[in-house]
């Protein structure tokens, strides 16, 4: 965990930017680079696991949704269009691995962006993490 | 594309979809533990090989017990 000293950053708005893509409350916060970092790996995680799911296991309903919601708007974004793709060609094809890879890929990404929410959090007020090494700099 | 990838590399081996899962993993989880690129790198690199490690373990102890039942 970062040594560096936020000054005037509202938690509230760190965790709600997060919340509405993925690494925007680090950018918030100033951590640029590692904003770039959550925002590439939690949305290129969430849309390779979408494609790999024929762009039609993003469903408002499923319980697996709930999951996928944490990776933000983009969600209901990947529902609206899987909607659109299921009344053109009609419901996902259960063909093997790579589907229910897809779905575990959605789901992960969605469970990475709410750990990218709690370290926006711990870095808006400044909490240091108990695993961190000492020594990290800033 | 995506699908092209997974047909050219997952079609010989399903562990392909693994590797990205694991390294995406590692990456955002040392990166909100660690600031320098240095310990981030080293951070997920202990993050793979760990985890690829015990699966590994664990494999072989389940087709250990497998053969043995």
């Amino acid at each position: 965990m970062s040594q560096k000293v936020v000054h005037r950053k509202s938690w509230v708005a760190a965790v709600v930017l997060a919340m509405a893509l993925p690494g925007l409350g680090h950018w918030y916060l100033n951590r640029r680079v590692k904003a770039a970092v959550f925002f590439v790996c939690v949305v290129g995680l969430f849309v390779a696991g979408w494609g790999l799911g024929q762009w039609r296991i993003v469903n408002n309903g499923d319980l697996l949704f709930y999951a996928q919601v944490l990776a933000g708007p983009l969600a209901y974004a990947a529902d609206h269009i899987s909607d659109g793709m299921v009344a053109r060609s009609g419901p996902p094809n259960h063909v093997g691995v790579a589907f229910e890879m897809g779905v575990l890929y959605t789901l992960v990404a969605g469970l990475l962006n709410l750990l990218v929410i709690l370290d926006s959090y711990m870095v808006a007020n400044n909490i240091e993490r108990p695993t961190t090494r000492k020594g990290d700099q800033a | 594309m995506i699908d092209l990838l997974a047909k050219i590399f997952a079609a010989s081996n399903p562990l392909w979809y693994y590797y990205p899962l694991a390294i995406v993993v590692g990456i955002v989880y040392k990166t909100t533990q660690y600031d320098t690129p240095r310990d981030i790198a080293w951070g997920v690199l202990h993050f793979f090989v760990s985890v690829t490690g015990f699966m590994i373990l664990l494999a072989i102890a389940l087709y250990g017990l497998s053969e043995w039942l």
